[in-house]
């Protein structure tokens, strides 16, 4: 291919239509809704300015919290996901005879509704006939045994071990897709000058998979700002507030019928997510590593 | 280049912008036309026309737990007797009202839907719901069921239910064995407690986590305040009074932390289920339960060496000290409304007369063994042994309750700011003025 050649620019005008008639404009009309009081009641929609922000960010200090939520939930969860997935990636990325249904039993949860893990994971955390409770009383450690979907404090971590486990399978095949892009001569000549396997984990794969590190905390970045499925299934926010995010609470305001304030809601997700994003672009964008 | 691409952009949004606003006008005038050739339909019920419809479709939209097995029947009569496929919808009965909701704002709801009576209807836009009250049926409802569908002088649904409430189902078999009796007040009740939890008997089977079902207790304490002070709904209603100015509420909300903290809702109450009720009370583990009057047929039917059908029932003693002599009530149960905008309004019609033929009415009462008082008068039904005891136990003092009378009395919001209370992060004071802060804030929105 000639990578000097440059194509008319009108060859963007189809794409750009689409993306701008069925993704841009919702959300600018989304964020013009935001600043009205659009409702179940009324069908006059008006104009009331920043009001919604206002209730959301001075009025209420309950939603300031499920933005913290959604914070730690994404951050964490997105965290924990590269971490196992970048092991399990390394792991699998080995030559050994059951690896291809391994990636295929540790990607399947990714197939799975949400939903329906979240009904599966009621009953695993279930405090008296749940596995997990069971499995520590099997082994002695009754005292750990708790009710951990209704416990405020733990409930939060174990919402975010269900989210961890269902996409970690889905981080590791972007690494797995971002090792195999690795030339093998490079491990050889490292292995030639006596680099052991951390020195070349550390100073040859890592450096290696920043695109796919990109990938991985972006996406996971969005999604874990945009959860609501699993944990509407698991807790429905609770126990009490525990475990609200923003989309439940999105959820209950549209419920309750008011339409304009959530989609302030969603608006604010929308700008962390992409104030976010742009950042991590930008960070791990300027050390790629090239060859 | 850049330029001249960022002016692209810019002038691509603006023709989708233009061309989104105008497909909206397009459409509400669409909808405005079409409001007016509707019009002269809601003045008379249109005589039967000999037409085919074998092979249309009807939907109907309905919580899962309003949905039975013989609706379906029903449903698969009606389309043998005249080709119509019935299409009946079902969504989970927590994120049932949502879906419609949104379905009604989308132009997608189904021609007809299930709602619950009373006040409640107020939730759906008057200019969604089709007026039924010239239709042939109307003149045989009962008065309660005519009255619980019926808005600003039009009849919204059409009422195939029971008026019923919530009150606390005990097992008199454990009661009969432990020697004891009803209560009379709060402090009987929490003796009962005790007494049930010392013998290894959880007192009260509860799942504040479904967030639907606690607000019951303050619906029932809600009867009883406008029994013995009429007019308090509309004091609600209209904003002169707020639910924090209840002492009532407040200690209804205290008595339930209370019994939450002493252990008389289980220990792990937290995790119970709504889905597991009719299991809880059935295998004895538990001694009583809130629900409406027909609950204890349906233990029955699951366990029948129970004696279910024996059980009895009092009113909940929660917001007060002293005796509770009310019963609160709702306005009708769930009403079916037809949707404005349906294109189906014959098949709609059909449907309704087929499904209020005194046949198929007694079939749907003699299958619904949950529903007591029937809203048609030529159906009879034998009460149950709860309904009989509440209404002994209240000398018949019957009161609609919040969910029938009060303005925005959500229960999955006002159970989500229960869940709170009882999880120590919020006090019952705080419950209350979450409440009115939304109640506020909805009036506000409403007028």
């Amino acid at each position: 291919m000639n990578k000097g050649k440059i194509y008319p620019q009108y060859f963007v005008i189809i794409g750009l239509l689409v993306y701008t008639i069925f993704f841009m404009t919702p959300s600018i009309i989304g964020i013009g809704y935001s600043l009205t009081d659009w409702n179940a009641y009324n069908a006059n929609v008006n104009f009331i300015g920043l009001k919604n922000f206002k209730e959301i960010f001075v009025e209420s200090g309950r939603y300031l919290k499920y933005i913290s939520n959604t914070a730690i939930f994404a951050i964490v969860t997105t965290a924990f996901k590269i971490i196992f997935g970048l092991i399990l990636a390394l792991i699998l990325n080995e030559a050994f005879k059951t690896r291809n249904i391994l990636r295929a039993i540790f990607y399947l949860p990714v197939t799975l509704s949400p939903l329906a893990i979240g009904l599966m994971f009621i009953s695993v955390f279930r405090p008296e006939v749940g596995l997990v409770n069971r499995l520590l009383s099997a082994v002695g450690l009754d005292n750990l045994t708790r009710g951990w979907l209704t416990s405020v404090k733990f409930a939060m971590p174990a919402v975010m071990s269900v989210e961890t486990w269902r996409l970690t399978g889905y981080c590791m095949v972007i690494f797995l897709a971002g090792l195999q892009t690795i030339p093998q001569s490079i491990y050889e000549a490292a292995k030639v000058d006596g680099a052991n396997y951390w020195q070349r984990l550390i100073r040859l794969t890592i450096p290696f998979l920043k695109p796919s590190f990109m990938i991985n905390i972006v996406l996971n970045l969005i999604w874990g700002l945009k959860v609501f499925d699993v944990i509407f299934a698991l807790t429905k926010g609770g126990p009490g507030d525990a475990t609200d995010v923003i989309n439940t609470a999105v959820f209950f305001s549209f419920s309750m019928g008011r339409y304009g304030f959530a989609t302030a809601l969603g608006v604010i997700a929308f700008t962390i997510a992409m104030f976010l994003s742009f950042i991590v672009i930008r960070v791990l964008s300027r050390r790629e590593v090239e060859w | 280049m850049k330029k001249s691409l960022l002016w692209v952009l810019m002038g691509l949004l603006i023709v989708s912008m233009i061309a989104t606003f105008s497909l909206a006008g397009c459409k509400e005038e669409a909808a405005e036309e079409e409001a007016v050739e509707e019009a002269p339909e809601e003045e008379e019920a249109p005589a039967e026309e000999a037409v085919d419809v074998a092979g249309r479709v009807l939907t109907i939209g309905g919580s899962q737990n309003w949905i039975k097995d013989v609706d379906r029947e029903l449903a698969a009569d009606f389309e043998a007797e005249t080709g119509v496929v019935v299409d009946i919808q079902v969504n989970p009965d927590d994120q049932y009202q949502n879906i419609i909701k949104t379905k009604l704002h989308t132009g997608e709801a189904p021609d007809i839907f299930y709602w619950q009576s009373g006040i409640a209807l107020k939730q759906i836009p008057a200019e969604s719901v089709f007026d039924l009250s010239n239709e042939p049926w109307v003149l045989r409802l009962k008065d309660w069921a005519r009255a619980g569908a019926t808005i600003d002088g039009k009849l919204w649904g059409l009422n195939i239910w029971s008026v019923d409430g919530w009150a606390m189902l005990y097992n008199t078999g454990i009661f009969d064995e432990l020697g004891l009796t009803p209560p009379e007040d709060y402090a009987e009740f929490l003796e009962i407690c005790e007494t049930l939890k010392s013998n290894g008997i959880n007192p009260i089977y509860e799942w504040p986590s479904d967030l639907w079902h606690t607000p019951l207790y303050m619906n029932e304490t809600a009867a009883v305040v406008n029994y013995n002070n009429p007019g308090t709904y509309d004091k609600l209603n209209s904003g002169e009074l707020k639910f924090v100015d209840i002492p009532e509420f407040e200690l209804c909300l205290i008595q339930l932390k209370e019994l939450a903290d002493e252990g008389y809702l289980g220990e792990d109450y937290m995790s119970g289920l709504w889905s597991e009720a009719i299991n809880a009370m059935g295998t004895g583990e538990n001694a009583m339960i809130l629900v409406y009057t027909s609950f204890q047929s349906e233990v029955v039917a699951g366990y029948p060496e129970a004696g279910a059908e024996n059980w009895k029932m009092f009113p909940s003693p929660l917001g007060f000290t002293g005796e509770v002599n009310v019963f609160g009530t709702s306005a009708g149960g769930v009403v079916q409304l037809v949707n404005k905008d349906t294109e189906n309004l014959d098949l709609v019609r059909l449907w309704f007369d087929f499904k209020t033929e005194v046949e198929n009415l007694e079939k749907f009462y003699a299958a619904r063994g949950d529903l007591g008082n029937p809203s048609f008068p030529e159906v009879d039904i034998e009460p149950t042994e709860g309904l009989a005891s509440v209404t002994e136990s209240v000398d018949g003092n019957f009161q609609m309750d919040a969910q029938g009378g009060v303005l925005f009395f959500d229960q999955m919001v006002i159970g989500k700011y229960i869940e709170e209370m009882l999880v120590g992060t919020s006090t019952p004071v705080q419950v209350l003025e979450n409440i009115d802060t939304d109640r506020e804030v909805l009036m506000e929105l409403a007028e």
